[in-house]
């Protein structure tokens, strides 16, 4: 008995004294990849900046970049399985979306999880502002957004939000809103009656309780 | 000529998917990409390699009855390390895998080769057998993540090789598409086997 309580008892004090010895070299390295992490994708979506300033206009968050009209805004909506959270660079003067990186999300993995690819982001890579209109089909103009096979709500949810993104920086900037058409989808979480539809520059709020991705 | 039969038993004979058919849970879950099959195969080896090391040294001074939560205790070690290096340097990945990693603590895989193996035999032929396994789930893992992935999303590592003409079945992605590659992988295995392959 004794031995046995001696055992685990020097066991989880190695144990301790080598995680914690691992944490303190490792968290650094971790909050600064997440940093640049952040970073590099407000970059990504400011085509011609390399530097940005946060700043706050009317209660909203932007990130201005050095290149005049260069603007980013992070916007949250409900997912399919959840809350999705993205970024939008766009220039609110010339009305046009320059790019979108989604940030956080957890869409049915291998289906709904594409919004992340390069494909599904290409379609908003220099489009003007506009009430975009998501298709099962390749585009025929310039306000169709291709959805992505098996993940048509995933698709219509993105571009709600990339919507109401472009409304609150508009708004942001003095502009008026654009009209959005408001198309109904049902979400996977439990709660259908949802904040999928979004009102013009109003704050998102997720009508659906996220269970979290899972299938698994 | 000992350590290599022990590391071929990991890697055919005995091979943890293919023969004995343990840790199922992140074999259907994140082989939906040949990257995730990939790095989950990597890591649960590491932490097989490291663990049976330790476990085969200290054997001798864990008693009997506190050998299972002892073996828990430095695999949860090892799996907490390999969590924290994956967020540090391929975050990416890190964060596809994201529960899964945590969950290599409670892989059978893992605590079965230390109860069945490390506690019972030398050192060396513990690294053996902890690369036979782990690297014999690594293989399975890679095979099945490629088939998911290339027929899934017509790429293999994120290469697209399959055009626009290929319609991507999305059900090879989804846990359905887990079950039907894995068991039409044990058959044909199975087949192999008895054909007697050496």
């Amino acid at each position: 008995m004794k031995k046995s309580i001696l055992t685990l008892t020097i066991l989880g004090l190695i144990s301790a004294l080598l995680l914690s010895f691992a944490h303190q070299l490792l968290t650094p390295i971790i909050a600064s990849r997440q940093e640049e992490g952040k970073k590099d994708i407000i970059l990504a979506v400011l085509p011609e900046s390399n530097n940005f300033k946060v700043l706050e206009k009317n209660g909203i968050i932007l990130y201005e970049g050095n290149k005049d009209g260069e603007v980013a805004i992070i916007a949250r909506g409900p997912g399919f399985g959840g809350e999705i959270e993205l970024i939008v660079g766009a220039n609110p003067f010339e009305r046009k979306v320059y790019g979108i990186k989604v940030l956080s999300h957890s869409e049915t993995p291998g289906l709904g999880s594409h919004i992340t690819g390069e494909v599904f982001e290409q379609n908003f890579v220099d489009k003007p502002f506009g009430d975009y209109q998501v298709v099962k089909r390749p585009v025929a103009d310039l306000m169709e957004v291709e959805a992505i096979t098996g993940a048509t709500v995933s698709s219509q949810l993105v571009v709600d939000i990339v919507k109401k993104a472009i409304n609150e920086m508009l708004l942001a900037y003095g502009f008026d809103a654009i009209a959005i058409t408001e198309v109904p989808v049902v979400t996977g979480a439990t709660d259908t009656s949802t904040g999928a539809t979004i009102t013009t520059g109003a704050t998102v709020t997720t009508g659906a309780t996220s269970l979290g991705g899972g299938e698994y | 000529m000992k350590f290599l039969k022990i590391l071929k038993n990991g890697l055919w004979d005995e091979n943890p998917t293919f023969r004995i058919v343990i840790g199922m849970c992140p074999t259907l879950a994140v082989t939906n990409a040949a990257v995730n099959g990939l790095v989950m195969g990597l890591a649960t080896a590491f932490v097989l390699l490291a663990s049976e090391i330790i476990i085969s040294l200290v054997k001798k001074l864990i008693p009997e009855n506190v050998r299972i939560p002892s073996y828990i205790l430095i695999i949860a070690t090892f799996v907490t390390l390999v969590d924290y290096i994956l967020k540090a340097f391929l975050p990416g990945v890190a964060s596809a895998l994201s529960l899964f990693i945590p969950l290599i603590v409670v892989n059978c895989i893992i605590l079965g080769r230390a109860e069945a193996f490390a506690s019972k035999n030398s050192v060396l032929d513990s690294i053996a057998d902890a690369l036979g396994m782990g690297l014999g789930f690594t293989w399975a893992l890679l095979l099945l993540s490629i088939i998911r992935e290339l027929l899934g999303s017509g790429s293999i590592f994120g290469v697209q090789i399959l055009g626009g003409w290929y319609p991507q079945m999305a059900i090879m992605l989804l846990p359905a598409g887990a079950f039907i590659s894995l068991g039409i992988l044990l058959a044909l295995m199975n087949y192999i086997s008895s054909k007697g392959v050496k």
